[in-house]
């Protein structure tokens, strides 16, 4: 059965081309949220197998997210998406229980690499 | 990757990005110290960053980047925000709308390096933090450092990681106990990106397996990146080796594991590094790994910690006991909070209005057929009285698709009026009140320009220079208002200042220079009149030309636009007290409720937005003003326009001694116009006349009617 994606980003482009690349590679997407609230709030919606989930954004941001995913379900699988220069957050976020991540800007390959590995 | 299918998506969102940004830091402006609104930058200038490298403009890319970069410095508070910074962070600002521009003109940022604001983010920067620019400089060199090192070293990468006493008696512990410890080589892709941060993911599925006890390099060196592409691990675990070198292989973008069970012999013997400079490092690796994971990276994350939760508070979302903390002046960040939405194209949303006009026309049709059948059936009235209910609903829905705030237009004013300000150096303040009031999309698309010039106009010649202000005994700071509101079916904009008003008499004189009216006019003219004058072409009566208004085109351009939006501007303005420029626009324009007449034996409908009453006149009542008819209707004296000759309707005409006369008004006037036939209330769908027939006086467009006959649609404005 093709696995589940949850979306995470405050910018819808980005959401829609993540979006793109996942169905393209077989992949299902679960829903998409534009913030870490809205992101906790489809997980519990949706329960998806795999959830993208972008550092920077409103509300909350992707790593208090990630700890109350996490929270939610210990074996919740996150993938981070970060910009160059997050490191301590890509670390941190690491720290908390996320199983990957990618650096924007975002190559598809790299993505799906992720996405795959993760979910295997 | 092609990404030009996401383009439209990125200009929508770039622009909203930029115009977050210019009210942040509009906002920023007034309070330095805001963290909130620090942060809303930051966020912006990061997610801007983003998306500018996925789509592949490198210059814009650099551009936002350096922008963060000034960002995070005033974040973490090694850099105070100026002056200065403001307005290279404006210019800035002016640069990515350029680019944008660019992209959406011809899909290219173009070519402009933007390499002088490059420069001044970097030396503000520079100035203020010394720090982050040694930072940056010394990452390559670390680097050059590294790789020297590497080549040639004859034993196992992991037999050269120090160990001391403590750490080898623990191996030996944990081989008795079964365990086994193996050392492993771990080698990162060169194109890996934040390559700490992928070391870091290794370090823990590792940890995973079992007990990471000592590395090189150290931990910390780990995740600050000193490192080269490969990194040693020696861990004590449970399982083969082999489980430990594929648990590390499988985390993504490792080139290779390598690896072996660890000979306590051979290990911690490191052939060509001196003592001195093993020495820090030794002592690390006496902390045991959990320690250290533990207590390395909250460092730095703590604090971060704190600044979110604030940072939460003050978006008001933080669902925290922290209720308590007095909220500091929130920022506008609300906008990215909005509802679900999506993206449609204008144009689908013009094609579904044309339906929907279609099906209303399709329904009138039907409505007037059972009409005029005695013998349809109850059932057949009672659906078509719900088909009628539905498609004016359908109607209302799509109408309210099409809305959307004016704020689109007015959020760029703050800006624009703080650039005047400075350009005329004249100190100003821009209120504006009802930004939320919603127009159809393509009135408030048009709505830009005239409001912008109206504004520049109030800035520029409405408001007087400090000086004069302080011997009128004003606030030296000026005021411009920008209010909106719905009245009824039209939305009201009014421009508002507090400077000099309208000098009548300028006009008058300019207007004579210019012989735009003779001496015995000029004589005449009411104020109102004279000042009418000002919308007429190439009049312009500020004295000087500067570069922000009074280049002759202007007025007439702001009437001509509002008129094409069928809609009209009228001033009111007191000498030394101010002017007011208000603009009355209809909500829609596509289908409107109207009120069916007869004249002769021709049919008009008359808007209802414009109807004020409907009146029973009886011919004694009319008297003779100056050579026109006219009505006393409850005091006030309004003119009398018989439609049947100003029409020119062909019929007899009936003389009566009961008129029926429908009271429209336009603006604060008014006027009665004198019909034969009360036909009913419709809903009607505006059908322009086409180019052919534009000098058409009284009518401003046609309509089909249910049984296919056209009607003609008074405008109402031009028979007051």
């Amino acid at each position: 059965m093709a696995k589940s994606v949850l979306i995470c980003d405050d910018a819808a482009f980005m959401r829609m081309m993540i979006r793109d690349i996942l169905t393209k590679n077989g992949f299902v997407v679960a829903g998409e949220a534009e913030n870490g609230v809205r992101a906790i709030e489809k997980y519990k919606e949706t329960n998806p197998d795999l959830v993208l989930m972008d550092i920077t954004m409103p509300e909350m941001d992707g790593i208090q997210a990630l700890k109350e995913i996490r929270k939610e379900n210990g074996d919740a699988k996150v993938v981070m998406c970060s910009a160059m220069g997050q490191q301590a957050m890509v670390i941190e976020s690491i720290q908390a229980g996320a199983r990957d991540f990618i650096v924007k800007p975002f190559q598809a390959d790299r993505v799906i690499e992720a996405v795959r590995k993760v979910l295997e | 990757m092609d990404v030009s299918q996401y383009l439209d998506m990125f200009l929508d969102e770039t622009k909203e990005h930029l115009q977050n940004l210019n009210d942040q830091i509009m906002h920023l402006e007034e309070e330095p110290e805001d963290e909130g609104t620090i942060n809303e930058i930051f966020r912006a200038a990061h997610t801007l960053k983003g998306m500018a490298g996925t789509m592949g403009f490198q210059r814009m890319q650099t551009l936002t980047h350096d922008m963060e970069n000034v960002f995070s410095e005033v974040r973490s508070g090694n850099l105070k925000v100026q002056p200065k910074i403001i307005d290279v962070l404006f210019s800035c600002l002016d640069a990515l709308e350029e680019y944008t521009k660019n992209i959406q003109e011809t899909s290219d940022e173009g070519t402009n390096d933007n390499e002088e604001l490059i420069r001044a983010l970097n030396e503000c920067l520079k100035k203020e933090a010394p720090a982050s620019q040694d930072k940056k400089a010394s990452t390559p060199k670390e680097k050059d450092k590294k790789t020297d090192e590497v080549p040639s070293q004859p034993a196992e990468k992991w037999e050269q990681v120090a160990l001391n006493d403590t750490l080898k008696n623990a191996i030996k512990e944990a081989r008795a106990d079964g365990e086994e410890c193996y050392g492993i080589n771990v080698k990162i892709q060169e194109k890996c990106l934040l390559k700490a941060a992928r070391a870091f993911l290794v370090v823990r599925t590792v940890g995973e397996k079992g007990e990471i006890i000592a590395s090189n390099p150290s931990m910390a060196d780990i995740e600050d990146e000193k490192f080269d592409w490969d990194f040693t691990l020696v861990v004590i675990s449970s399982a083969s080796l082999e489980e430990v070198i594929k648990a590390a292989g499988n985390v993504s973008e490792i080139e290779n594991v390598t690896g072996g069970i660890l000979d306590l012999d051979k290990a911690g013997v490191f052939p060509g590094k001196a003592d001195a400079d093993q020495e820090p490092k030794q002592k690390e690796s006496e902390q045991t790994a959990a320690e250290k994971k533990e207590e390395q990276p909250s460092k730095a994350p703590q604090d971060k910690a704190e600044e979110k939760e604030e940072d939460q508070t003050e978006e008001g979302t933080a669902a925290t006991a922290e209720g308590s903390q007095t909220e500091k002046k929130a920022p506008p960040a609300g906008k990215h909070a909005g509802g679900k939405t999506i993206r449609v194209d204008i144009e689908k949303l013009d094609e579904l209005m044309n339906l929907v006009s279609e099906l209303i026309i399709a329904k009138n049709s039907i409505v007037s057929a059972t009409q005029e059948s005695l013998h349809a059936q109850k059932g057949l009235k009672d659906n078509v009285e719900y088909l009628e209910r539905v498609t004016s609903n359908l109607h209302e829905s799509v109408m309210k698709a099409r809305m959307v705030p004016i704020e689109n237009v007015t959020n760029k004013f703050p800006r624009m009026i703080r650039d005047i300000s400075k350009k005329l150096d004249k100190k100003m303040e821009l209120y504006m009140t009802g930004e939320d009031t919603e127009l159809d999309r393509t009135v408030v698309d048009e709505l830009g320009d005239p409001l912008m010039h109206l504004l520049r106009n109030s800035a520029d010649h409405g408001l007087e220079e400090e000086s004069v202000r302080i011997s009128r005994g004003k606030n030296p700071v000026g005021s411009i208002f920008l209010d909106a509101r719905q009245v009824g079916n039209n939305v009201v904009i009014e421009v508002r200042d507090d400077g000099n008003g309208i000098d009548v008499e300028a006009i008058k004189k300019k207007a004579l220079e210019r012989g735009v009216i003779t001496a015995e006019a000029a004589e005449t003219m009411t104020d109102k009149e004279l000042i009418d004058l000002l919308f007429l072409p190439s009049f312009s009566t500020a004295k000087k030309v500067t570069d922000v208004s009074g280049r002759g085109v202007g007025l007439d351009v702001v009437k001509s636009k509002i008129e094409s939006l069928s809609g009209e501007v009228e001033v009111h303005s007191t000498l030394g007290e101010g002017s007011t420029w208000t603009i009355r626009l209809p909500m829609t324009l596509a289908i409107i409720k109207a009120l069916m007449v007869r004249v002769g034996n021709e049919k008009y409908a008359i808007p209802l937005a414009s109807i004020l009453s409907i009146e029973s006149i009886h011919r004694g009542d009319i008297k003779t003003i100056q050579n026109r008819e006219v009505i006393n209707l409850r005091g006030d004296v309004i003119p009398l326009v018989r439609l049947f000759d100003v029409l020119e309707v062909v019929g007899d005409k009936v003389p009566a001694e009961e008129m029926t006369a429908v009271v429209v008004k336009k603006g604060d006037r008014s006027a009665a116009l004198v019909i034969d036939e009360l036909l009913g209330q419709l809903e009607i769908v505006i059908k322009p006349l086409g180019k052919y027939i534009k000098q058409c006086k009284y009518v401003s467009g046609a309509t089909i009617l249910g049984d296919g006959e056209v009607a003609l649609i008074l405008d109402a404005n031009a028979c007051v």
